[in-house]
């Protein structure tokens, strides 16, 4: 299994310098929408990339956005990653652009709707693709229950699954259920592909900031789903606070405590 | 018009506040009024109308996190009080696609001007002003300004060239 962190511009400098023991780097399509062939060219001389994208807007009904797909495939062209991924939500309508992930309805409709859009893509990138679940504030009622619907849904999409253990942890303790029990409930060959992050807390709810330290608890659910499932890489997800590289440098050692020995 | 989808009527909910406060009292009527499908009229219904406001509240953080980026000076003088503002001013607008982060922000720091301008920064309300304007040039006058550790009185001036615009500051060094 490689172990990799989520590219940010802030750490490019660290990374350049410090990468000895990170196998890989996931690249947000989306920050290389306007430019960037030349860091991604050497990043992809260095690493191996995952290209992730955040606004295609995968559950949204209809066609998806032509121009923000090219700018997709134009990014995966640079980084030419091992594959690309997208998450399972809609972050625009016909009418409004969310600029954030939100929810889908766990129904056969939506599932028709994001199998069509990840092949798509997938197609379009000439890449194999994963599709991660999200966090979500929102219960939608729906025709199934949310392992089945993701099980399904990588079948007819052809897909495999990203899995973000924190929101995974998130919607268990917001939503009250196992998160074992919903992992067990996953085709476990599906899953390729982990994301970590320190959770938040505002109230009695639990949020993914992606600002925070690895929990134990984390720790524990990504051993259980890497025991589970022939997970091939793991990438550390944060989007803030990053004056503090040692901090940084110890989330990364606790992805090695993941991984186990070799 | 064909009556609208799930997705869509999840959208509006999301990005309006005074909707969702209409949601909150009566759905079923809110449901009819949107002209939503018949089939997805029981799950739009049965949404919790607490669970819909804190998902607002999440994209509206997001907005909040954008804008603050392109305002830092504003938001410092907001201090504890820019979440509150700004949360209350998002709920009840949301931008167009095209320029949405640069018109958020632009559109807050107009609501700012009813009332509350003292914690606006004269220099990036300039910039807005220009951003949306229509003149090629423009020069500014601007006291205050932290530059290399000192507040300065500086010159603010802005040209634009076709759909480009530059700004730059002048200021006396001694």
């Amino acid at each position: 299994m490689k172990v990799g962190l989520g590219y940010r511009r802030e750490l490019a400098e660290w990374i350049a310098t410090k990468s000895p023991g990170m196998d890989c780097l996931e690249i947000t399509a989306d920050h290389f929408f306007n430019g960037g062939e030349k860091p991604l060219s050497q990043l992809s001389e260095k690493f191996d990339l995952f290209v992730h994208g955040l606004s295609l807007s995968l559950g949204t009904p209809g066609p998806l956005d032509a121009r923000r797909l090219e700018q997709f495939a134009r990014v995966v062209r640079m980084a030419n990653p091992s594959w690309v991924s997208e998450h399972i939500a809609f972050t625009r309508t016909g009418e409004v652009d969310l600029g954030h992930l939100n929810p889908v309805p766990l129904t056969r409709e939506s599932l028709g709707t994001i199998a069509d859009h990840a092949r798509e893509v997938s197609d379009r990138c000439q890449k194999p693709m994963l599709l991660e679940n999200i966090t979500s504030h929102l219960q939608l009622p729906g025709d199934l229950p949310e392992p089945d619907f993701l099980n399904e849904l990588c079948e007819r999409a052809g897909c495999g699954l990203l899995l973000d253990v924190t929101n995974l942890f998130i919607n268990s303790r917001n939503h009250g259920f196992d998160p074992i029990k919903w992992l067990h409930a996953l085709e476990p060959s599906r899953i390729k592909q982990l994301h970590i992050v320190g959770y938040s807390r505002a109230g009695t709810r639990y949020t993914d900031s992606h600002a925070q330290p690895i929990q134990d608890e984390l720790i524990e659910l990504a051993k259980a789903v890497v025991r589970y499932a022939p997970v091939e890489a793991i990438i550390l997800e944060r989007d803030e606070d990053f004056a503090d590289l040692i901090a940084i440098e110890l989330e990364m050692q606790k992805l090695e405590h993941i991984r186990g020995p070799h | 018009m064909a009556p609208i989808d799930f997705i869509t009527a999840l959208g509006r909910l999301l990005r309006d506040g005074l909707l969702r406060d209409a949601f909150h009292a009566d759905p079923r009527a809110v449901a009819a009024q949107m002209d939503l499908r018949e089939s997805d009229r029981d799950a739009f219904v049965r949404l919790n109308p607490e669970d819909l406001e804190f998902q607002a509240g999440v994209l509206i953080r997001k907005r909040f996190d954008t804008v603050q980026k392109f305002t830092p000076e504003t938001f410092r003088r907001l201090g504890c009080e820019a979440w509150p503002r700004f949360s209350k001013y998002a709920r009840s607008y949301w931008p167009a696609e095209k320029d949405s982060i640069t018109k958020d922000a632009y559109e807050f720091c107009r609501n700012l001007l009813h009332g509350h301008q003292e914690f606006l920064c004269e220099a990036e309300w300039n910039r807005f002003q220009f951003i949306f304007g229509r003149r090629r040039f423009a020069v500014f006058c601007v006291r205050g300004i932290l530059i290399r550790h000192k507040r300065r009185t500086v010159l603010q001036v802005f040209v634009r060239s076709s759909a480009r615009w530059h700004e730059r500051l002048f200021f006396m060094a001694v």
